[in-house]
């Protein structure tokens, strides 16, 4: 027989795996406090990336964390800044994490958030002399429902035909790119450019007011992005809504069989996913930016989409990752002042995300020393997400 | 028939064995070996250990100390692909294959006599040769995702063997099959042992383990209590070895009804379905099922079970027929829960809990909208943990803190929760598949209990089992299914098991109807 002779050899005792080593991984016997770790490790590779970029550049020590200590925490400027650009970002977490919950990716964010600022955008321009107090509410409300349209395609088409929302809503962002910019070049043209492809001011009224406490002046949409993921939260915990989530995201075949509508709950977290970036998009143009531009969101989306898988289905934790991330744009911006070349700032932010993906990876396993070497992993990743198709 | 075995067999020897999990000492020191040519029992309780001893004899665990030898060579395996190169395979429980490939394409993974390139037809073609070759009768076209657990289970084993184990060890593999293909399996194993394999056979089912084995070693809380040939032992002196506390053998629930049979609760009218692939599953099969009494459903695996069950509870839609609990139709979940219907899922971790979650979210699983645990949108917390804490108090589960993970629970405690939940509350009938599988003796009674006392209480309780000893002991009426209608319908007391297992061999009745 063919294999005899491999068999015969195969009875030979198999050579020791990594036996030179006298660790081993092991699972964890509760995983519980994920992100927890994740957290932890992403402090940790942030601290460790600050130390270690000044060595990489000709900025004396001093004024390099100078510079960051002042674009944070250090000035009222920078404090300004860092809650500026959390504002969107936390809006963002939340848009892809509760997607998340039931494994599927909201990777459209930034579309979602032009297509949100854009609808806010043109409800504005069709009643240019409404009061604020109408306004204001009536562009929220539209930028809500802009971000959702643009999520209602890529559902579907998962939903009846099985295709990828990874795909479809990636795709759209640049289909809502190419949008806003005709709208931006066409029809809102400003009467007055200042360069890149913006669209005309909104109305006055229509912007949202500004807090200052004591020198740090940021709008008050702040206070929604930081309220969202205590809302959620709650959420999550004690409404059947969230319960619902909770359950089929573990284990969809429970969840039919405990008389949920797995489909309608698919349908309403992604439009949920598309409310929240629609308004994070549209609160950022009313507050900040003032006017819509192609690149209004500045990558917001993408950050987002990573908080939320760093946060692993925790919107507290999207809450601390998405203001840990603004610290670091917000202190890395200001490294250019003294000259700093702004691609270390990426370096860092990577390097901060890869230890944050291994503090996940340890807080699932550990390793253990031991005596009898041979080490092996029997980690698994997250159960693959649950597909529409395996229904019946 | 003959069966071949690649080769001589080799001896296995674990000496000083020791896992821990946590606190838990899994495995505690001691030695054993399983000699060629022999089926070697492990016999024990869910959780003495046989598990994971075998785990780390198949390269699945490594031990944290001990020392494993194969055919006297001491060995290291760093994975189960060591341990299957050193002629050690094992079949779970739970089954490691591909659900999205045919059998054959299962069947080809990690196989090493198949070139990169080979067509569908010789894969399937060598498919038909291993199931012929170890007896074991396979549809290599067919995809495993939509094959029942017991077919499931006979293409694990093949892949397995084909794989050139010569020690092979089965973890509780008659747990799923039907009396026919147990004894066949049991027919196989003694002619691999004749042929020189080492059997290695885990169970906690005595009379199985005294009709297949050589040799019977039995482990109790991760300890070796007992090693012994066959001749020296017999059911009342394995029994005591099992469990510190057993009473007598003879302590079997009741079988019979106290009350008569009452008014038709659940009943099921000339429903015709589809499985997954669009093949006819159920052919216009009519089931009613009294208060007071337990209707035992009997069959092969993937005879239209799980159709039927899921068409019952609201989770499948049938291509016509209706289902009714006391005139009220059932057309989904909603419907069954409100008229009254608990479902005990064959599949506990895969279906019928979450176990990524605590015991309070998942007692609350099918009443979650219910106005004790819910008001509005709002899920009432404190109410539904103090549910879940009244629910483990009424079924003695291990613990009575309902925060622990569901995971955390051995598989006894998992299904005492499940038929809980289902069996508590206003029911009118209840439909449990499989519940006893994979239990030991006295969780597996427990769970019996439930269902009597289910009856006791009124209801009708559909029972569909694997476990033909169980059905006969249960049930009231004997229902035989085979291949998606009734073929044959029993009252308890003139049940004749080997009738029974013609019918479900698909074998016309002679008269009986």
């Amino acid at each position: 027989m063919k294999e005899s002779l491999i068999d015969a050899v195969a009875v030979l005792p198999p050579t020791p795996k990594r036996s030179f080593s006298p660790w081993r991984i092991e699972r964890r016997p509760d995983p519980e406090r994920i992100s927890l770790y994740r957290i932890s490790a992403v402090l940790l590779g942030l601290a460790v990336s600050l130390v270690v970029a000044p060595f990489f550049t000709s900025t004396p020590p001093a004024e390099f964390y100078g510079a960051i200590w002042s674009g944070t925490f250090g000035s009222p400027l920078g404090m300004s800044n860092v809650l500026t650009i959390a504002t969107p970002l936390i809006l963002a977490g939340l848009a892809a994490s509760i997607p998340y919950r039931l494994g599927l990716w909201n990777v459209g964010i930034d579309g979602q958030m032009l297509m949100g600022a854009w609808t806010a955008t043109a409800v504005a321009f069709a009643m240019p002399q409404a009061p604020g107090f109408l306004m204001i509410p009536t562009m929220m409300i539209a930028g809500m429902i802009g971000g959702a349209l643009w999520i209602i395609i890529p559902t579907f088409a998962r939903l009846v035909l099985g295709v990828s929302e990874v795909i479809t809503t990636f795709l759209l962002n640049f289909v809502a790119v190419g949008w806003v910019a005709y709208w931006c070049t066409g029809p809102w043209y400003p009467k007055s450019s200042a360069g890149g492809v913006r669209a005309e001011p909104i109305p006055i009224q229509g912007e949202i007011g500004k807090m200052d406490i004591q020198g740090i002046v940021v709008t008050w949409g702040i206070l929604i992005s930081i309220a969202l993921p205590f809302v959620f939260w709650a959420a999550f915990r004690f409404t059947r809504w969230g319960y619902e989530v909770t359950m089929i995201g573990d284990n969809h075949r429970a969840g039919r069989y405990g008389g949920m509508n797995v489909r309608r709950l698919l349908v309403t977290s992604m439009l949920m996913g598309g409310l929240l970036a629609g308004f994070g998009g549209t609160i950022y143009m009313m507050g900040t930016s003032g006017q819509l531009s192609t690149s209004l969101t500045n990558n917001t989306g993408f950050n987002g989409l990573v908080i939320a898988v760093l946060a692993g289905s925790n919107e507290l934790a999207v809450l601390a990752l998405a203001f840990i991330y603004s610290l670091l744009l917000a202190g890395g911006g200001s490294l250019g002042i003294v000259g700093v070349d702004s691609d270390l700032v990426f370096a860092i932010i990577g390097i901060t995300l890869i230890f944050g993906s291994f503090g996940e990876a340890y807080a699932r396993l550990r390793l253990v020393r031991t005596k009898s070497a041979g080490a092996r992993s029997d980690s698994k990743v997250k159960e693959a997400p649950w597909t529409i198709n395996s229904s019946h | 028939m003959t069966v071949v075995t690649d080769g001589a067999g080799v001896s296995l020897e674990l000496n000083g064995i020791v896992k821990r999990f946590g606190d838990l000492t899994a495995v505690s020191s001691f030695d054993i070996s399983f000699a060629p040519g022999q089926v070697h029992a492990l016999l024990g309780e869910n959780g003495a250990g046989k598990s994971t001893l075998m785990n780390v004899a198949a390269g699945f665990l490594t031990p944290d100390v001990g020392e494993i030898a194969v055919g006297g060579q001491q060995v290291r395996f760093g994975s189960p692909k060591d341990a299957i190169d050193a002629g050690i395979g094992m079949v779970h429980q739970h089954f490691s294959l591909v659900e999205q490939f045919t059998v054959a394409q299962n069947l080809a993974i990690g196989a090493r006599d198949i070139g990169r390139l080979t067509s569908t037809k010789e894969l399937n073609t060598r498919a038909l040769e291993i199931g012929e070759r170890y007896g074991l009768k396979v549809s290599p076209s067919k995809v495993v995702g939509s094959l029942s657990v017991g077919e499931k289970q006979r293409v694990e084993i093949l892949r397995t063997l084909s794989r050139g184990a010569r020690v092979l060890i089965l973890d509780e593999p008659t747990a799923v099959l039907t009396p026919e293909e147990s004894e066949q399996l049991c027919v196989n194993l003694r002619s691999m042992a004749g042929a020189g394999a080492t059997i290695i056979f885990i169970s906690h089912k005595l009379n199985e383990v005294l009709s297949v084995a050589d040799h019977v070693s039995v482990m109790r809380g991760g300890a070796l209590v007992d090693s012994l040939e066959r001749r020296e032992c017999n059911l009342q002196s394995l029994a005591k070895s099992m469990f510190d506390d057993f009473g007598t053998a003879d302590e079997r629930p009741r079988t019979q009804s106290a009350t008569s049979i009452g008014e038709e609760v659940l009943v099921v009218r000339g429903i015709q379905a589809r499985d997954e692939r669009g093949a006819v599953a159920l052919k216009g099969l009519s089931l009613s099922v009294h208060a007071h009494e337990i209707v035992g459903l009997v069959g092969v695996a993937g005879n239209g079970q799980q159709e039927l069950e899921q068409i019952v509870a609201g989770i499948r839609k049938p291509d016509s027929g209706t289902v009714s609990i006391h005139g009220t139709q059932v057309g989904n979940v909603q419907d069954a829960l409100k008229a009254g219907l608990g479902y005990i899922p064959e599949d506990r971790r895969g279906t019928g809990l979450v176990p990524a979650q605590p015991i309070w979210l998942n007692s609350i699983l099918r009443i979650y909208k219910d106005d004790l645990v819910s008001k509005g949108l709002i899920i009432k917390t404190g109410k539904a943990k103090k549910y879940a804490r009244d629910l483990a108090e009424s079924v003695n589960l291990s613990t009575n803190d309902v925060t622990t993970l569901v995971q955390h629970l051995s598989g006894g405690n998992a299904q005492k929760l499940l038929a809980g939940r289902e069996l508590s509350g206003d029911k009118s009938a209840v439909v449990a598949v499989n519940s006893t599988q994979g239990l030991d003796v006295k969780a597996a009674a427990a769970v019996r209990e439930r269902l009597i006392q289910a009856r006791e209480d009124g209801l009708a309780v559909l029972l569909i089992s694997a476990d033909l000893d169980e059905v006969v002991l249960l049930s009231d009426r004997i229902v035989v299914l085979y291949e998606g209608s009734v073929v044959g319908e029993f009252a308890a007391e003139d049940a004749d098991l080997d009738e029974i297992g013609r019918l479900m061999g698909g074998e016309t009745s002679n008269g009986n109807s």
